[in-house]
């Protein structure tokens, strides 16, 4: 098997659409892994440490997405896109608050969803082009390994937050609207109500702070988010 | 159902068991107290009377014993009257009588003998007549015929009392105890009116207050009987709500494997039937959501929060920037950053559907006009459009739920854009007006009572 094809770990609890969606990724050049409960995720997760991406959906029986996510978070960093019902704004807010990386409507076309893992996909692709260090605030950001640090002292971050990140660095003291953000760091349009960029960026002020760094992500009303200059 | 009539204060019970019990108890003061006063105060007047009337006999009879045979003048009726005694005896009886005129009163006093010693005519209305005998120092038996004194007007004298300090004391006693019982009765009639109009309005935190539940009368189980009921209904609208709730999951399983497989099918030959496809299951998922939303505002458990009105309203305009970035929205805000006390998630999702009604009705080079305002009683959020306005048969209707003015099938809509601004509203006990603007387009303006 060729190692270069990501794997996607899918979780859903309605089998034939696990079977359907598998068959439509496969299709695109998607290796992908369904299973149809938040145990066997969590337990394929701990098998396997070859997936890209989980695509994970939040109303299961037993134990719940959310519950999963909350798992899963406390080992690795594996991306995660959450499926929810449409309108069930808490579970999104909840989601990303415990370390989804973005999130997608239920029911959705699986063309939405294929672009979506898509988009991680290529954030997760380390950059072999981008050697470029960047280095504000005592953080040291290298996009070609993926890898942040404060003085030396490695920071864990998500697929999302360490793009977000990236973002902010890269145009130190600009604002960025969230629409900026949403498009270069999800790569997707923002939607109406979407505080996706909203979470990543307070967790990631949260992740900040707890190595002594705050206030260095400042919010700009009205308009978007910006890192002052050091 | 509308309250709106004032109702008069003695018909409120508060008033009808004030009055009655305050009446009552005045009654019962006053004729106890005249009756005691009468019996008591008559028999001791008699008494007293006929003490004055002995006293004069015995004067009399000691005059005509002594002093007329010294004289040796005869009884003469009227001039007997000792000039000091007499006088005084009359003065000292006018007193006791109270109100006599200074007349005497009629006396025939006869001795043993049967001789007429003194004669004082009787009036008209001295017919009651007592009799006794006196017997003089001298030893002799006198028989004295006197008229019984007419019974004093008592209810001068209760009166009379009552303008004492003692009568003003009880009267403000029964007026505190009436005050009490009524209140006693009506405040914990009205603590639970208060508490079902609350809980209409949609307040269901609320609960019914324990001390009206511990009183262990028969409104206490009238409490009782509302908390039950109020279990019931509690029961019901969940259950309805997790019908609601598991149907809609039921709903969008099958819609979300359609999806796939239109995925799947576009693979092979994607073209604009399977786009139509695509835009039907959205259409049905968007059904799906709405009436989730629409029923979830009745029962959603949310509480007030301070807001500021004009950033609430700046982020709902912002959300819906995205989903219409040609649009332009103005909002003119006249509320010197007013902040309230309101249902966010209630009031953002009615202004949000009245606005998305407003983008969906009105041509897109027009702008979307919101203002905020403040009254002494209200906040208003008046939004307006440029779009053809509703027909004034229409305008009560576009409230209801699935109502489509001029029977449009809006290839967007469902019709429940505005019952949900309507049930925001609701919720605040504020009211929704939707009127066609003079210079054209609608005019939707949520009126929220303040300080509620």
């Amino acid at each position: 098997m060729n190692t270069n094809t990501p794997e996607i770990l899918l979780v859903d609890d309605d089998q034939e659409l696990c079977s359907l969606l598998a068959e439509y990724l496969q299709t695109q050049g998607l290796l992908v892994k369904s299973v149809h409960n938040g145990d066997a995720a969590l337990a394929s997760l701990l098998e396997s440490n070859n997936f890209s991406v989980v695509v994970l959906d939040i109303m299961m029986p037993g134990l719940s997405g959310l519950e999963v996510l909350q798992g899963l978070r406390a080992k690795n960093d594996i991306p995660v896109i959450m499926l929810t019902g449409r309108g069930d704004d808490i579970d999104r807010i909840i989601g990303l608050e415990m370390g989804a990386d973005d999130y997608l409507g239920k029911p959705c076309n699986p063309r939405e969803l294929l672009a979506r893992i898509r988009a991680i996909l290529r954030r997760t692709a380390p950059k072999k082009n981008e050697t470029q260090i960047l280095k504000a605030h005592n953080i040291q950001l290298d996009p070609g390994a993926l890898a942040a640090s404060i003085n030396g002292e490695s920071l864990h971050l998500t697929n999302a937050e360490f793009s977000t990140l990236h973002m902010l660095m890269h145009n130190i003291g600009q604002t960025l609207t969230k629409q900026e953000l949403t498009e270069k760091v999800l790569q997707r349009k923002l939607e109406a109500y979407d505080r996706s960029m909203d979470v990543h960026i307070s967790r990631l002020r949260n992740k900040l702070a707890e190595k002594g760094l705050d206030n260095i992500i400042q919010s700009v009303r009205g308009r978007g988010y910006q890192m002052v200059n050091s | 159902m509308k309250r709106n009539l004032i109702p008069s204060p003695l018909k409120r019970l508060f008033w009808r068991v004030f009055f009655s019990f305050w009446l009552a108890s005045l009654a019962i003061m006053f004729a106890t107290t005249y009756v005691i006063v009468n019996k008591i105060e008559s028999s001791q007047f008699i008494q007293r009377h006929k003490q004055g009337v002995e006293r004069m006999a015995h004067e009399i009879i000691r005059q005509h014993e002594y002093v007329e045979p010294m004289l040796g003048q005869h009884a003469r009726p009227f001039a007997v009257a000792p000039p000091d005694g007499g006088r005084a005896e009359q003065a000292h009886h006018r007193d006791q009588g109270g109100g006599r005129r200074g007349k005497a009163r009629g006396m025939i006093i006869t001795s043993g003998t049967g001789e007429v010693v003194f004669e004082a005519r009787f009036r008209k209305k001295e017919t009651e007549l007592i009799e006794f005998t006196v017997n003089s120092s001298a030893g002799n038996e006198y028989t004295v015929i006197a008229a019984k004194p007419p019974i004093p007007r008592f209810f001068e004298e209760v009166l009379g009392r009552f303008y004492s300090l003692q009568f003003i004391l009880i009267f403000i006693a029964s007026t505190l105890v009436s005050i009490f019982l009524s209140w006693s009765i009506s405040k914990p009639l009205s603590q639970l009116g208060q508490f079902s109009r609350k809980y209409t309005a949609g307040a269901e935190s609320e609960s019914i207050p324990q001390h009206l539940l511990d009183r262990g009368d028969e409104l206490a189980d009238l409490a009782g009987d509302m908390a039950f009921m109020i279990d019931k209904i509690e029961d019901t609208l969940s259950a309805q709500q997790h019908l609601l709730h598991d149907v809609s999951h039921e709903l969008r399983a099958p819609l979300a494997r359609l999806q796939a497989t239109i995925g799947l099918i576009e693979l092979q030959s994607a073209d604009r039937h399977t786009e139509r496809l695509h835009k039907e299951c959205k259409r049905i998922d968007t059904l799906i959501q709405e009436i989730l939303n629409f029923s979830r505002l009745n029962r959603e458990k949310e509480e007030r929060h301070k807001h500021a009105l004009g950033e609430l309203i700046k982020g709902v305009i912002s959300d819906l920037q995205i989903e219409h970035p040609k649009r332009e929205f103005k909002l003119a805000d006249s509320s010197n950053n007013a902040v309230a006390q309101v249902y966010e998630s209630a009031l953002c999702r009615s202004l949000e559907n009245i606005l998305r009604n407003a983008c969906k009705y009105s041509p897109p080079d027009t702008a979307i006009e919101t203002t905020l305002r403040l009254t002494s009683t209200h906040i208003i959020i008046s939004i307006r459009d440029h779009g053809p306005g509703i027909a004034a048969n229409d305008l009560n209707l576009v409230t209801k739920p699935f109502y489509r003015a001029g029977n449009q099938m809006h290839t967007e809509g469902f019709g429940l854009g505005l019952s949900i601004a309507q049930k925001g509203m609701e919720k605040h006990s504020g009211k929704l007006d939707i009127v066609n603007h003079a210079e054209g387009g609608l005019e939707v303006t949520c009126l929220l009572p303040i300080g509620k």
